[in-house]
């Protein structure tokens, strides 16, 4: 029994070193110039010398917010309407939101382009923000969290008056919390990492969020793009860090189920 | 547990914002300063472009030689966005050595750099810059003994001299000063061997010193502020008052920089090649500077004077600017209920 747990937790020693060693090598690589020797100047030139990098920084977090807000506003009320209630074409509807969710982004990225030109929204933040927010994930994630609510609690607090809303936001939400913190997550992982969306409808390099840019960071400077590397790591570290609770206990609550 | 790491994720993003506005400013600090000749393309109609021989650089290559070198500025794309320092063909232009200048042809308008606040970096920023003639004394240190004074250059006079210094009052000084563009001017030479220092830049400089100690004790304020503010959280109910003040002097703070920062300018000849928290070089090059002074006596006093006051009233604003937040802390926090 000893000898299984120790060889357990060996193998999972292992796998997290194997996943934290990328993470690690950025910081301490970045703490490098050229010749290995240790020095500041890299996080220096992206914290303090050249506000371009943090500049995106904040752009790239204003784009993930927004996408981030309005999809999981979006998703969690067609989430919640696919759950609970039925309707006339409900289940051609949810079809469809599958089949496009399995979709590679590539294929959309064209139609978007003509129908955003047509909207002249092209080379402005809404041309990144509003087909994020329609993204059918977090609509496919949250029907699933959703259908697990007792339809009994549904209908207790129904009886003390309470309206759809009113249903939504104290009762399925809250016991959702796990859910919630996923779609929020991936929702905002996807807006902070999306590179093809601002390649094709930005046309300036200075309108490119970070995810872009940080592509184009000169090769010849390999400290200074690890360096920007960790900056580009903040947001969904610390986002993981303010709901790994919820989190885990959404794992947790499916494993049970 | 959850509120405190949100705490520290706002304290996290906080530093960002700070580390933001410090980068803007920064980055127009450590902007090259250069004084520009333009040379329109329209200009080889009338023969080669004549360029004083200032306008090229000398550096030693790999190969322990000379390199001689061109620089002009232009546009840059992408992360390279404002003037850059680019250097011309040397199939361009050739060195006049009877007439001595440098012969362009040019193949487009181009801004020739004459002269510049550190040596240009190929691809580094760079900002052109309208220089005004005003009074200034010029501290010129040599390497080795001060050499005879020659010829008297015209509008300049000699203040004071010792050892290896000399003190030069100068009618119409460049502002702002160039370094490489008065040894040229004063000893048709750019050289190691000795430096010279605007008194009037120095002054400048140190006037800033007091803003730049408020800049960092409010750092240091900040700071102190978010830590107790993520140590209190953990109980909001009985530090709530505490919070709230912390969070509204956290604002407060934030425009404070914001509005200082405005108005810090520091002198780009005096400012270090790098990094401008390089603080060894500003001792070496400050260092330098007053030793040569101290050597003059009388006539190097009033700067030094000026340096004494202003370094006190900068220790003081630094101390006072550590100790407060401390104090706020101190009181900030309730004392213990008793039952």
């Amino acid at each position: 029994m000893k000898k299984r747990r120790f060889f357990s937790f060996a193998l999972l020693a292992l796998l997290a070193l194997l996943c934290l060693a990328p993470f690690v090598y950025v910081l301490l690589r970045g703490a490098r110039n050229d010749a290995g020797a240790w020095t500041t100047q890299n996080y220096y030139k992206v914290f303090l010398a050249e506000p371009g990098y943090l500049i995106r920084f904040w752009k790239s977090l204003g784009i993930a917010g927004s996408i981030t807000l309005g999809q999981l506003i979006v998703s969690i009320l067609a989430g919640f309407g696919f759950a609970k209630y039925k309707f006339p074409g409900k289940n051609v509807l949810y079809f469809l939101l599958m089949a496009l969710m399995l979709m590679p982004l590539q294929v959309t990225l064209v139609p978007n382009y003509i129908v955003l030109q047509k909207m002249e929204l092209l080379n402005t933040y809404h041309a990144l923000i509003l087909p994020a927010i329609f993204v059918p994930l977090g609509t496919f994630l949250l029907t699933q969290t959703f259908k697990a609510v007792p339809n009994e609690v549904l209908d207790a607090a129904r009886l003390d008056g309470c309206s759809t809303l009113g249903i939504l936001a104290k009762v399925a939400i809250p016991m959702n919390k796990g859910g919630v913190a996923c779609a929020l997550l991936l929702s905002f992982l996807d807006g902070w990492n999306m590179v093809e969306q601002p390649m094709v409808f930005l046309e300036k390099f200075r309108d490119y969020p970070i995810s872009v840019a940080l592509a184009t960071v000169s090769p010849g400077t390999f400290g200074v793009q690890l360096a920007c590397c960790a900056l580009v790591m903040i947001p969904p570290i610390l986002l993981f860090l303010v709901f790994d609770r919820e989190l885990v206990e959404g794992i947790t609550l499916g494993e049970m189920k | 547990m959850k509120r405190r790491t949100l705490c520290i994720c706002a304290f996290v993003l906080y530093l960002l914002l700070v580390c933001t506005m410090l980068s803007g400013k920064i980055q127009e600090e450590m902007l090259t300063q250069v004084a520009a000749r333009p040379v329109v393309l329209t200009e080889k109609s009338r023969g080669p472009v004549k360029l004083p021989l200032d306008a090229v650089w000398e550096r030693p290559d790999w190969k322990n030689t000379t390199e001689v070198l061109l620089f002009d500025l232009t546009p840059g794309t992408g992360w390279q966005e404002g003037l850059r320092f680019t250097v011309v063909s040397g199939s361009l232009y050739s060195l006049n050595a009877r007439d001595n200048t440098a012969d362009m042809f040019p193949d487009k308008d181009r801004l020739i750099v004459r002269h510049a606040s550190r040596f240009p970096e190929v691809g580094g920023p760079a900002e052109v810059i309208e220089q005004k003639e005003v009074p200034d004394q010029y501290l010129v240190v040599y390497r080795d003994r001060v050499p005879d004074y020659g010829d008297h250059w015209s509008g300049v006079s000699l203040a004071a001299e010792a050892e290896n210094v000399r003190l030069l009052d100068v009618e119409k000084a460049k502002h702002p000063f160039l370094e490489d563009q008065n040894q040229e001017w004063l000893y048709q030479i750019q050289t190691k061997d000795w430096y010279i220092y605007s008194l009037g830049t120095v002054s400048e400089f140190l006037n800033e010193l007091p803003k730049i100690a408020l800049v960092g004790a409010i750092l240091v304020a900040m700071v102190v502020l978010w830590v107790q503010s993520c140590v209190l959280i953990g109980d909001p109910e009985e530090y709530r008052r505490t919070l709230i003040a912390n969070g509204i002097l956290e604002a407060a703070l934030l425009c404070a920089l914001a509005l200082l920062l405005k108005h810090i300018d520091l002198p780009a000849s005096l400012l270090p090649p790098e990094n401008i928290l390089d603080f060894s070089y500003y001792a070496q090059e400050l260092g330098e500077c007053f030793g040569g002074l101290q050597k003059l006596g009388q006539a190097g006093e009033p700067i030094l004077l000026e340096a004494k006051h202003i370094k006190e009233m900068a220790a003081i604003i630094a101390i006072c600017g550590a100790l407060t937040p401390l104090l706020w802390v101190l009181v900030g926090i309730p004392p213990p209920s008793n039952g």
